[in-house]
């Protein structure tokens, strides 16, 4: 099909890709220049990375914030496994049902959600801590690996579980050697999901991140509200190289396509 | 007959932690919501003792909250009719007209932005319009502006950030719709002599509603409830109710008028969501008897 129309919407697409990128592209080039408000012409020098790896706060935030995002995604990795091999044995429409529920952790907006938390675990006198940051985070990653690990389980059937019960293996092997590996990448792509997604919830972290206690996003709000520090340039390169690595990962699965849709 | 054990592999009692953290994380403090914007004092126990519509008194006989809520309608509708229009050319695009080879690249250029923080996404483009930054030197350059001066802290800034952060949201979501089109309808439009508007209108987009209804959705719900924006690049007139629901709890300090004020707000924002809702049903009705 070839047409003015089509022509310009091919323009289009890579005039916003470009503007898209054209932020995040200045942010990478700055990271190697020696001036502070990335003036032109640019000067290469590596003291910003240097500061960041030696002085900065940033680093120890990054570290907290890549630990804690690990153990949420663990956490939501297994239970929402195991929710999904429920949700295949359920009724049609209670599984229906069921993931509607599971996904409203994603349709309210996390500020509301946040902040009702932080009343819930108050209420519950633990208040701010690691475990309510904890609980908060699951709750919002939990969908996410439900969504995308039962969505692989309607479509394979029970046969070969059924198989290998009738051939006398045991529940934990045929989770073991069956049910798992079968829905292996959409864990592995679920999981990869719940720890992008903690890694940068902001709001929840926000709220019930104990006083004094910063994770990366949290590092990141004190810097940027009090001005551009030059040395989050270096680690917003450094991080996002590593978000770019992931998605390659989960693209190579082939679940590119279902993330588009889930989100 | 031997006896059969249930496995525990065919139990939908597998489902019943997470149900039970769902409930205790998501209906259990919507709940508490409810009854602390009725409680009457400041909470000291575990439960509101004293009940009274105190807060909702207070919070509208002023009109902070209602003009607060106007503007963040405003705002979110801004942004979300924004990225509808630079979306849709877009999406078709990537789903009519690259090649298929190139295709899937161009997917996951897109889907890049949105796996990277919110905060870095917000401090790029901060960076990005600093005064004596790179676009401000540019444009310095061309003599039409001071370098100095800089669009950041108004609220133009915070629907352009806003815009910025969203937009792969809906392009990703009208493109799965697009895609999903049969080539050969548009070429039977064709044939039979149908105009690129007519071809637009019949064809195109009833199957496009779809994709756009999600879209509209998924950006408008977060951009209603964002404060991390309004308070970083907003100033002082770019200010939104979520900034308001944020300075009761982490500021003021005060729950209940904290918990009203977040409570109506969503309840005021699923009020809105339906009423898009509803608009989508009707259009789309509309086009129904239109294509009859």
């Amino acid at each position: 099909m070839k047409s003015k129309l089509n022509l310009f919407s091919k323009i289009w697409l890579y005039i916003i890709i470009a503007l898209l990128f054209l932020p995040i592209l200045v942010v990478i080039i700055n990271s190697f220049n020696s001036s502070r408000f990335g003036t032109i012409p640019i000067n290469f020098t590596l003291k910003w990375y240097e500061q960041l790896f030696t002085k900065s706060d940033l680093l120890n935030a990054t570290v907290l914030s890549i630990w804690f995002s690990l153990l949420v995604a663990l956490g939501a990795t297994i239970l929402g496994v195991i929710t999904a091999i429920g949700m295949r044995n359920m009724k049609p429409r209670m599984s229906a049902f069921f993931s509607l529920f599971t996904t409203i952790p994603v349709i309210i907006p996390w500020l509301v959600l946040s902040v009702s938390l932080l009343i819930l675990f108050n209420v519950f006198s633990i208040g701010r801590s690691y475990v309510s940051m904890f609980f908060g985070n699951l709750i919002v990653c939990l969908p996410y690996v439900v969504l995308m690990v039962s969505s692989r389980f309607t479509k394979s059937s029970t046969i070969t579980e059924d198989a290998a019960r009738t051939l006398g293996a045991k529940t934990m092997t045929i989770l073991l050697k069956v049910t798992l590996p079968s829905a292996l990448p959409a864990i592995l792509s679920g999981s990869l999901m719940a720890f992008v997604v903690c890694f940068n919830n902001f709001v929840m972290q926000y709220y019930l991140a104990p006083f004094g206690v910063r994770t990366l996003p949290l590092e990141i709000y004190n810097m940027v509200r009090v001005g551009c520090e030059p040395d989050i340039n270096a680690l917003a390169t450094i991080i996002i190289l590593f978000t770019v690595i992931p998605l390659i990962v989960i693209h190579k699965l082939g679940y590119s396509n279902q993330i588009a849709v889930k989100k | 007959m031997k006896f059969q054990r249930k496995d525990v592999l065919k139990s939908p009692w597998l489902s019943l932690p997470s149900a039970f953290l769902l409930v205790l994380m998501i209906v259990a403090p919507i709940l508490l919501l409810l009854s602390y914007s009725f409680s009457g004092a400041e909470v000291e126990g575990i439960l509101p003792t004293q009940f009274s519509v105190s807060n909702y008194v207070s919070l509208f006989s002023n009109n902070i909250f209602s003009n607060l809520m106007l503007k963040s309608t405003v705002i979110s509708l801004e942004v979300t009719v924004i990225c509808l229009l630079v979306a849709f050319p877009c999406a078709w695009a990537l789903a009519k007209v690259v090649k298929e080879q190139r295709r899937n690249f161009l997917v996951i250029l897109i889907i890049i932005p949105f796996f990277i923080s919110q905060l870095i996404l917000i401090y790029a483009i901060m960076n990005f319009f600093q005064p004596k930054g790179i676009l401000m030197e540019i444009l310095a350059f061309l003599k039409l502006a001071d370098v100095k001066s800089s669009i950041l802290y108004t609220r133009a800034c915070v629907v352009l950030v806003l815009v910025y952060e969203f937009l792969p949201y809906m392009i990703l979501a009208i493109y799965s719709s697009l895609e999903a089109i049969d080539n050969s309808e548009i070429y039977a439009a064709k044939t039979l002599g149908a105009s690129k508007f007519r071809i637009l209108r019949s064809v195109v987009l009833p199957k496009a509603m779809a994709g756009i209804r999600t879209g509209v959705i998924l950006v408008f719900i977060p951009v209603m409830g964002s404060f991390v924006e309004p308070n970083i690049v907003g100033g002082p007139n770019g200010m939104m109710v979520g900034s308001l629901i944020d300075n009761q709890f982490t500021t003021s300090y005060n729950m209940t008028l904290g918990a009203t004020t977040a409570l109506v707000f969503l309840v005021a924002l699923l009020i809105v969501v339906a009423l898009i809702n509803l608009l989508f049903n009707l259009i789309s009705n509309h086009k129904g008897v239109e294509v009859k």
